[in-house]
């Protein structure tokens, strides 16, 4: 059998920290294999070093039996190896065929937007997703178009070796994906394929490699071991899957929060309430209004017509801050833009949000935002020597992690949580149940919570919204939520809502 | 609709719009507005602005900032002032070392901040003041000759009829719409955008910065020369208030100062504004003391409605956005108003 890539020895160190260590293994020709790993593992470097963007300190790679150590993306891509970034890295501003086409931008001394934009249509439309417009700006799109997009640029450059760095984390459903991977599949294409579902490795790829601070722990073949080995190996979650269902606790059944016949841009007659002591799951596929409907109750976006109240008393929502001074603390679903602020410390922003309670006559005392941050990163179990990193180097899991300490600081009382574990690895999954597990058993505390992954809403939920075309369609209880009668509410097939809120 | 929608949310048209009320104001204040003599004039005053704002728009798309122009238009302006001798070719020589600082400037801004990872505003602050300090060396006190093909040659029109600053103005835009169309122009938005993901689209970011610099250095070198022909001479500290005139005409053109939005049309047309603004208070009989205020006022007022028609331009409306199948919803982009002031 013929290698497409050899790696040996490769490792890369930034200043103190190791990011990868003598990482050598082997990818055969033709396959797709999976690196595994969790957040912090080196998985990106691995790919920033094959993608050009990245030298590596020591060691070689090469790539169909010959050298390969490209200095520039160019160069990578010279040799047949293109990338579907995990941060996606479409450029809002520029049209979706300028996108797909740079850095050329079409044959010819200059730039032909139209024929550019008659190319992107028939590239989009040979792989699937014909439905976007080649003129519009990336900006405009969704975030699971846009990911699609990235997916497809990097498809269209025909590799001989195709990274896919997450390459579903942000897709409402695979479908699309798996289709577009069977219909790449050839001797001559090779897929290296990083994703945090073990579902999805097991359907799509034949051996995994499992990288763990750096280092290969080992490089198995899919078939023949089970999920718990990997993750004994990833060395995060060795219990299982994190997703335990532990639907003991009991809702006290007054309202925290509840949507009175919310009408928007998105969203018409949305009706729900929100229990303390619950985990309200919210299922749905991309667009159909629960974006809008969190940022509603976030403060964010402003409803036509309807009312919120919280904890039975209608409020007026004019901003974050009035919703957050009311205990409604939203955790947003683009960390890198609406999350983080980058440039400040971990600390900073765990704090930033809960400064009166840290300060002392109006000024910070360092040593007292410190140790009361400690309470809150112990709690969402944020490894205290990132408090003092700048919140951009942490992995997005540790980020994810840092921004719910952060709710935690505001002593919020409703979590609206959008999809916090898109992205993240098992082990920080299984941290970010349990710590809404416990977040609810204090009794007063109750999460709205929306995800992608609706294996893990039925797992997790006591009662499960499903949204369809901007209203609630069917609500779903946690214990016989399984994920096909999820999956046919979501998809418009299920018109039964059980328990119409007043 | 949407044709509406795209134009305001398009910066320049803001800034052409007061552009156009402004110039009417002007035009019934005054009986000689519309004579050859007075447009030639108002283009020979608008002309170095014009030159110098198409070379910073080009920096603040590309996500940087641009200090330098004062220094190096002062720079440029010394120059002719003391080395042009008297013969036309002397007089050459002078323009061709004064464009050349101009690049060396660039060159060095180019380096500091694409190579060496200096932020732009240190960097270009930097040279700022070392060509303000050399510019001294070469010229202590106001005073000196430019040749004469620069005063009144620039100032004058090519065979009668047309004016060599219209042509100025219009290679500007024409060179601009030029290079908007080209794979520069786009990688030029792209860094502005997000450096990162530009990098990951396989822009190489240092060196499309670089270009950027020294394109902007020559700019702001022929801006030099441009306003040598309307002084007539030297002036080693004349520049300060330039700069900031050019700063002001790039935020009247919409263009967003972070990067990754605008044009140098909206630049050129916030230049226009600025030189008839001036023009008009003068017909009115205004003090040239208050020309300053009525600038500065004008600026908050073209940033204000600009902001406003964004706000007006992206409101989704029933028709086009469906309540339920809206794809924009879970992305939900913060609005480019709020992005722009941030």
């Amino acid at each position: 059998m013929k290698l497409a890539l050899e790696l040996s020895g490769l490792s890369k160190r930034y200043g103190p920290t190791t990011a990868l260590s003598e990482v050598t293994f082997d990818v055969r020709m033709g396959t797709t294999h999976a690196i595994v790993g969790e957040n912090g593992a080196g998985k990106s470097t691995l790919i920033r070093a094959l993608s050009g963007l990245e030298v590596p300190d020591t060691g070689t790679m090469s790539l169909g039996g010959s050298a390969y150590r490209p200095r520039s993306l160019g160069e990578a891509r010279a040799r047949g190896v293109s990338t579907a970034f995990q941060d996606l890295s479409m450029l809002p501003n520029l049209t979706v065929a300028e996108n797909l086409f740079l850095p050329r931008l079409g044959a010819g001394p200059t730039v032909r937007r139209r024929a550019n934009e008659a190319t992107a249509g028939v590239v989009l439309d040979r792989y699937g997703i014909g439905h976007i417009a080649p003129n519009r700006e990336v900006g405009t799109l969704s975030l699971a178009d846009r990911q699609k997009l990235e997916i497809v640029r990097a498809v269209s450059h025909k590799p001989k070796l195709l990274l896919l760095d997450e390459p579903s984390a942000a897709l409402p459903d695979v479908e699309w994906l798996y289709g577009l991977l069977a219909d790449l599949r050839s001797e001559d294409l090779t897929i290296l394929y990083i994703s945090h579902r073990l579902a999805e490795i097991r359907d799509l790829c034949q051996a995994a490699t499992v990288l763990r601070n750096g280092r290969v722990i080992d490089t198995v073949s899919v078939d023949d071991v089970d999920d718990s080995v990997v993750f004994q190996m990833m060395g995060g979650a060795t219990e299982g899957h994190g997703i335990q269902a532990r639907k003991s606790r009991s809702s006290t059944g007054s309202s925290a929060v509840a949507a009175r016949d919310l009408h928007g841009k998105t969203i018409a007659g949305v009706s729900f309430t929100l229990q303390r002591g619950e985990i309200l799951g919210v299922a749905a596929l991309e667009g159909q209004g629960q974006a809008e409907t969190f940022r509603i109750l976030a403060g964010v976006a402003k409803p036509s017509s309807g009312r919120v109240e919280v904890e039975g008393r209608p409020v007026r929502l004019r901003n974050p801050a009035t919703a957050l001074r009311l205990g409604l603390s939203f955790v947003a679903e683009e960390r890198k833009t609406e999350g983080i602020f980058p440039g400040l410390s971990t600390l900073a922003n765990v704090t930033i949000g809960a400064l009166r309670r840290v300060q002392t006559f109006g000024l910070l005392g360092a040593r007292n935002e410190y140790v009361s941050t400690l309470d809150a990163a112990r709690e969402v179990d944020l490894n205290e020597r990132y408090l003092r990193m700048d919140i951009d180097a942490l992995s997005g899991g540790n980020q994810q992690k840092a921004i719910l300490a952060r709710s935690l600081m505001q002593r919020s009382k409703s979590l609206l949580l959008y999809d916090p574990s898109r992205g993240v690895d098992v082990g920080t999954k299984g941290t970010i149940y349990g710590l809404m597990e416990r977040f609810v058993a204090r009794g007063d505390g109750a999460i709205l919570w929306y995800s992608t992954d609706l294996a893990e809403l039925a797992a997790v939920c006591d009662r499960i919204l499903c949204f369809y075309k901007g209203a609630v369609v069917a609500e779903v209880s946690g214990e016989d939520g399984n994920v096909e009668r999820l999956l046919s509410a979501i998809t418009g097939h299920d018109n039964s809502r059980h328990e119409v809120a007043p | 609709m949407s044709t509406i929608k795209k134009a305001l949310s398009n910066g320049s048209v803001i800034a052409f719009i007061l552009l156009t009320a402004i110039y009417v104001v002007y035009m019934y204040s005054s009986i000689d507005v519309l004579t050859i003599e007075n447009a030639t004039d108002l283009l020979n005053n608008v002309a170095p602005l014009v030159i110098a704002a198409t070379g910073l728009t080009l920096v603040i798309i590309s996500g940087g900032y641009d200090l330098s122009i004062g220094g190096v238009v002062v720079l440029a302006n010394v120059i002719l002032a003391t080395h042009s001798g008297t013969t036309v070719q002397s007089g050459l020589l002078a323009m061709a070392v004064a464009l050349g600082a101009g690049l060396l400037v660039g060159a060095i801004n180019g380096v500091l901040v694409a190579y060496l990872e200096v932020q732009s505003i240190a960097a270009t602050l930097a040279t700022f003041i070392m060509c303000s300090g050399i510019a001294l060396v070469i010229m202590p006190s106001p005073g000196g000759n430019v040749p004469e093909f620069i005063s009144p040659g620039l100032n004058s029109t090519i065979g009668g009829a047309l004016p060599v600053s219209l042509l100025v103005v219009g290679t500007c835009i024409l060179g601009w719409l030029v290079l908007r169309r080209s794979r520069f122009g786009v990688y030029i938005y792209a860094l502005g955008s997000d450096e990162r993901s530009a990098v990951q689209s396989g822009i190489r970011a240092a060196s499309v910065k670089f270009r950027v610099f020294l394109g902007a250095g020559l700019l702001y070198a022929l801006a030099g020369v441009m306003l040598s022909a309307q002084t007539a001479s030297g002036d080693p500290n004349g520049s300060a208030l330039f700069m900031v005139l050019v700063f002001a005409a790039v935020a009247i053109g919409g263009t967003r100062f972070g990067g990754g939005r605008g044009s140098a049309i909206g630049s050129i047309v916030g230049a226009g504004v600025l030189a008839v603004l001036q023009k008009m208070l003068f017909a009115l009989g205004v003090s040239t003391f208050y020309t300053g205020i009525v600038q500065g006022a004008v600026l908050i007022l073209a940033v204000l409605l600009g902001q406003v028609s964004l706000l007006v331009a992206q409101r989704p409306r029933a028709a086009e956005t469906p309540a339920p199948r809206d794809d924009r919803d879970a992305g939900a982009p913060v609005p480019a108003a709020q992005r722009g002031t941030s």
